[in-house]
């Protein structure tokens, strides 16, 4: 499949149909805005204990970073607002007409 | 300022079939999307059922670009590496069809653009404008514009029916997100793997592949690819152990899938909520100059084994259109005068399938349907067809799996089952 074999670790070359989130985000297309559309609160990030955010993301843009806070990278967003249901100390909105994803098969 | 007559916010099944509906009846409608062309933010799991669309704009679907008629329907069970199968064929009614929204809603919206409503891409709705505390406009990309009437066919994440007050912010019990991958395969090779003609297709539901998070996979066949998806509660969701994207490559990697998806391309991955609340969480559908449609609106019901969403977002829309068009005679757009919506919603397939599977969320919300269930039918067969060393009577090892099954909460499930479905 056209995905970069580098990209691939040791224990994911033994699953050859294995596709990283990067590889199926890599197939997209999107016209990334330089702004973000979704901000997370970073106070209340801090001091969230649930961090549901981490595993609910279909596009798993939230991650912890080497602190241990979470990182929000909007580039790749599927915009479906699973987020937004999830999490209520979001600023949340779409991109600006003609950003974003732009679906091809839907 | 602008004036139009109808603004409809959204070119999806419900934006488009409402403008397609006002424009054929001479009603000026402009209809405002945020992607590069209708369809560019619009997802579904695949499939739309064919026979409630048979009273709205019936002739239009004969000329649609479906992707295949269902033909072959399968549900299959898993548990890790052993999956059980049933199959149901039935060739000579043409039910429910596979759809690609890229596609379709393209075709769809130059159909609406040729029956003479304008379509304008790249537009962020922000917005409405008021005057004397009534809607009477919105603002889109910073611009104000003036209407009649505002229909609101933006999606589940309708952020702008929660500015108008008629929708609440959302509760994660009301709603599942799915995630789809789009995988290519010859017109040939899904022909002969999942056993159907040209133009016929299958649909295979899966029960056990989400762990004991409340949900499914699907495998819907298209013309030329299939999708593969997963569906998953999002409250239930909250509480799984894996991240949700792991959840279709390892769906995609049982030995079942494998095969059938064996060097195919994947072409595209996109997600989407689906709100699923039901009746229960239906908000009132409008206020003076202002209705929802669609997923908006909350049109949408799983039923267990058939999700609905598409055939309603296009009757709502339709019936939007109506609600309008007799506004429209006694020039009155009041609240009063659109309440007319509800009750055309109401009275149609809509409102009964509503009411009919008004206690399926609290049906489906039971854990076990997710993993024991599924888990028991594969071991189940699996003592059946197993033989190993002394093979022991058929009575015997069915008993030893039937034993696991009888419990209290299992008969209760069975009394809940016979009273839902």
């Amino acid at each position: 499949m056209n995905i970069s074999e580098d990209k691939k670790s040791s224990a994911e070359q033994e699953r050859p149909s294995f596709l990283t989130i990067e590889a199926r985000l890599g197939v997209n297309v999107f016209k990334v805005d330089k702004e973000r559309h979704i901000v997370p609160k970073e106070e209340e990030c801090k001091v969230c204990t649930a961090r549901h955010c981490l595993y609910v993301c279909p596009a798993h843009l939230y991650t912890l970073d080497k602190e241990g806070l979470i990182a929000f990278n909007h580039e790749g967003c599927l915009e479906c607002g699973t987020c937004r249901i999830t999490c209520l100390h979001l600023a949340w909105n779409f991109p600006k007409g003609g950003y974003g994803v732009q679906y091809r098969f839907g | 300022m602008e004036h139009v007559e109808a603004v409809v916010v959204g070119a999806g099944l419900s934006g488009l079939s409402c403008a397609y509906s006002l424009a054929n009846r001479g009603i000026e409608t402009i209809v405002l999307e945020r992607g590069d062309y209708a369809g560019a933010k619009n997802v579904s799991g695949g499939r739309i059922y064919l026979f409630p669309l048979s009273e709205y704009l019936p002739d239009l679907w004969r000329e649609a670009p479906f992707e295949r008629y269902i033909t072959r329907e399968r549900l299959t069970f898993l548990s890790q590496k052993k999956s059980s199968t049933f199959e149901f064929e039935n060739s000579g009614e043409r039910q429910s069809a596979t759809i690609l929204r890229g596609r379709f809603d393209r075709w769809f919206s130059e159909v609406v653009t040729e029956k003479g409503a304008l379509i304008v891409p790249q537009m962020v709705v922000e917005d409405f404008i008021y005057e004397n505390n009534e809607i009477c406009g919105v603002i889109a990309n910073g611009d104000e514009m003036q209407c009649d009437v505002i229909v609101l066919s933006d999606g589940a994440n309708s952020l702008l029916a929660e500015k108008s007050g008629l929708r609440t912010v959302s509760n994660p019990q009301d709603y599942a997100v799915g995630i789809k991958e789009l995988i290519e395969l010859p017109e040939k090779v899904i022909n002969d793997r999942f056993n159907v003609r040209e133009g016929e297709g299958a649909a295979n539901l899966f029960l056990g592949a989400t762990h004991d998070v409340e949900g499914g996979g699907f495998l819907y066949t298209n013309r030329a690819s299939v999708s593969l998806g997963v569906v998953a509660k999002i409250s239930s969701l909250t509480k799984a152990s894996l991240e949700f994207h792991q959840f279709i490559e390892e769906f995609r990697e049982l030995p079942y899938l494998e095969r059938l998806l064996e060097g195919g391309e994947i072409a595209e991955y996109s997600a989407h909520l689906i709100p699923e609340g039901g009746f229960s969480s239906m908000p009132r559908l409008h206020r003076e100059h202002l209705l929802l449609a669609g997923d908006a609106a909350g049109l949408c019901l799983n039923m267990g084994f058939t999700v609905k969403g598409m055939d309603y977002a296009i009757a709502s829309g339709v019936l939007a259109a109506q609600a309008i068009w007799k506004a429209k005679k006694r020039n009155d757009f009041s609240s009063s005068s659109l309440s007319q919506y509800d009750r055309l919603i109401g009275d149609s397939f809509i409102g009964k399938d509503m009411k009919s599977f008004r206690n399926m969320p609290r049906f489906l919300g039971n854990e076990r349907m997710y993993e024991f269930y599924p888990h028991f039918v594969c071991d189940a067969f699996e003592s059946i067809f197993s033989v190993k060393k002394e093979k022991e009577k058929l009575s015997t090892s069915l008993w030893r799996e039937v034993r696991k099954l009888v419990s209290l909460k299992t008969a209760r499930d069975a009394i809940e089952a016979v009273r839902f479905l």
